[in-house]
């Protein structure tokens, strides 16, 4: 990382490899003894092995009406009652985990690459490319990102891989600009001044010499992000412009159930909304914690 | 000074013009053709060529550019496809409804989220910080349609304090409005909350460990003279940058809040214009949502240099 690096130094001592690994170790050690970081691993991990193991592991079968018992509350048969089809809640919001832990971290991968592909181009060479994306991005940023969702979801029609292309296309920009923000800080470094007078190509300097002196950043700005992008697909399903109506999903069950509050029916909305809150507060613990290490 | 103005609206104007392109480009062109998707699948073809000539969509795309773009700055907003009306008529009102919940909001949210960010610096790392910061960021990610169902069931449904719905009947008083708009109003308060109180701790943290206060410590001031004049009066500097960033925010959560609560501000319009696939309303109000974000943050940096010196002189230079 860049704190064993002193501009002051005549010389640019290269990291050892050991050195790295060393300090590596430690974040680890830091991060597994943050309270924030194990809190925020048992949230998510619980709905990361529903969306895992969904089907396997719930009580009912998710999709199998009963028009006998519809809207029933909770009891011993069905512990978070029933939903206006006679479905089983809980099983419900097991299985519903996997729709949006699929297409969350998909898009956050696709801005992450894109994003920093473009922020490791744009720091280093800056010039008229660099003003002109960092334009670009206050405009997208301007407009707030579940608009921009809403207004590409109805442009190209709701699916799976519109919301992954969508998402990941908004994230792009914004992690570029956190991408380049921490390229030209290493760039004005003696290693990459090292490497260009050996007369290095760019791309070897930006890629073998700079991204690695910049992960912690992108690790920061890629956990941030998946929160995001999970509030995203969250709202936008609850919307009704989601991925898939066959397929069980917490924002669309709650607005579906949402106009049978007045007659007292609060299990069927009450429990996926827990299931969102939940997920969403334990990444951005994780989230949290990450940034407090990296950026001590 | 000047210059430092200059440079801002310059830079919000070129924003600006790439927000309408994108806005165009998101609303106009990737939908494809529009007077097919007006007129249906099973429509003649020559009856579709004959609506793209009419509408101008035949053209090639600058100069559809140019005609929408021209039409904005003569007032004309276009007609919206699923009311039969023209977009200003309905947006004039929507604006009031959200400016009006914003409002509320704001007045709430922002000393709350200033105590709570300045208590929580005070007490760094003890038990009250950790409430605060954790427990606010914590709401603050949960997405407003959560929160508000949250709200609905616990004030509306249990409690039985507030109405579900946000609009107060015809005519009536302010306070009746208020009481209706308090679970919404509610809603954009949990949400914001924790943004606007970590970045005030930040800031107190900041000028809590700075020389100056250093100083006013060891010359003997008392505490309370040490905060109120040489921390706060520093440290709620970003605090005003940051609020004004939010707005954009803010109307984002409108989108969902005002939906959740059926109360017909911009935001129920603009997803209504989604829905309806009502682009004409759609791209106009995309683009006055960004207008006003960028108005918000371009007021809220002058706000920011004027109340700063430093950055005023910075760039004047």
């Amino acid at each position: 990382m860049t704190t064993l690096e002193d501009p002051a130094a005549p010389i640019a001592i290269p990291i050892r490899p050991d050195e790295t690994k060393v300090e590596r170790h430690e974040r680890f050690r830091l991060l597994l003894r943050s309270p924030t970081f194990l809190i925020g691993c048992v949230l998510a991990g619980i709905w990361v092995l529903c969306a895992v193991f969904g089907y396997l592991i719930a009580p009912k079968d998710p999709e199998a009406p009963d028009v006998l018992n519809k809207l029933v509350g909770p009891s011993a048969d069905h512990i978070f009652g029933t939903d206006r089809l006679g479905r089983d809640v809980l099983s419900r919001v097991i299985v519903g985990a996997r729709s949006i832990l699929v297409i969350a971290p998909l898009a956050t991968i696709l801005g992450t690459i894109c994003g920093t592909a473009i922020g490791l181009v744009t720091g280093y060479y800056r010039g008229f490319v660099d003003e002109a994306t960092m334009r670009l991005v206050d405009a997208i940023l301007a407009i707030p990102l579940i608009i921009t969702a809403l207004l590409a979801v109805v442009a190209l029609g709701p699916s799976r891989v519109t919301l992954i292309l969508v998402i990941g296309f908004v994230f792009t920009p914004i992690i570029a600009k956190t991408v380049r923000a921490a390229v030209l800080g290493e760039a004005q470094l003696e290693y990459v001044q090292a490497a260009r007078l050996r007369n290095e190509h760019g791309f070897y300097v930006m890629f073998a010499e700079i991204l690695p002196n910049v992960t912690g950043p992108i690790i920061v700005e890629f956990t941030v992000r998946l929160g995001y992008a999970i509030f995203t697909v969250a709202t936008l399903s609850f919307l009704g412009f989601g991925a898939d109506p066959s397929i069980p999903d917490w924002g669309q069950d709650i607005s579906q159930h949402y106009q049978f509050i007045n007659g007292g029916v609060w299990w069927a909305v009450l429990f996926p909304s827990l299931a969102i809150a939940t997920l969403i507060i334990g990444i951005n613990l994780i989230a949290d914690a990450i940034s407090q290490v990296f950026e001590r | 000074m000047a210059r430092f103005l200059l440079t801002r609206l310059g830079l919000a104007a070129i924003t600006l013009f790439l927000l309408s392109v994108i806005v165009f480009f998101g609303s106009q062109v990737l939908p494809g053709n529009v007077a097919r998707r007006k007129l249906g699948p099973f429509a003649d073809q020559a009856a579709v060529d004959q609506l793209n000539h009419q509408l101008g969509t035949d053209k090639p795309l600058y100069e559809q550019y140019w005609n929408w773009i021209s039409g904005l700055f003569h007032g004309d907003l276009g007609t919206s496809l699923s009311y039969n009306l023209p977009v200003n008529q309905l947006i004039g009102p929507a604006l009031v409804h959200s400016l009006k919940l914003a409002a509320f909001a704001f007045v709430m949210v922002v000393p709350l989220a200033i105590l709570g960010g300045v208590v929580a610096a005070l007490k760094r790392d003890k038990l009250t910080d950790r409430v605060i910061t954790i427990g606010g960021l914590s709401l603050t990610v949960v997405p407003e349609f959560v929160t508000g169902i949250i709200l609905i069931l616990v004030f509306g449904l249990w409690l039985d304090l507030f109405p579900v719905s946000a609009n107060a009947p015809d005519g009536s008083s302010i306070l009746t409005q208020l009481h209706y708009l308090f679970l919404p109003a509610l809603t954009l308060v949990i949400v914001l909350f924790g943004y606007i109180a970590r970045i005030t701790r930040a800031g107190t943290i900041e000028s809590l460990d700075a020389d100056y206060t250093r100083t006013a410590v060891l010359k003997g001031l008392p505490r309370r003279t040490v905060i109120r004049r040489h921390v706060l009066r520093n440290s709620l500097l970003p605090t005003i940058a940051v609020i004004a960033t939010q707005t954009g925010y803010l109307i984002g959560g409108l989108v969902v809040i005002e939906t959740l609560f059926n109360y017909p501000g911009m935001g129920r319009l603009i997803f209504t214009a989604a829905q309806k696939k009502d682009f004409p309303l759609l791209e106009t109000g995309v683009l006055i949502v960004g207008i006003v974000f960028l108005v918000a943050t371009l007021l809220a940096d002058l706000a920011y240099s004027l109340l700063n010196p430093r950055i005023r002189y910075a760039t004047a230079e």
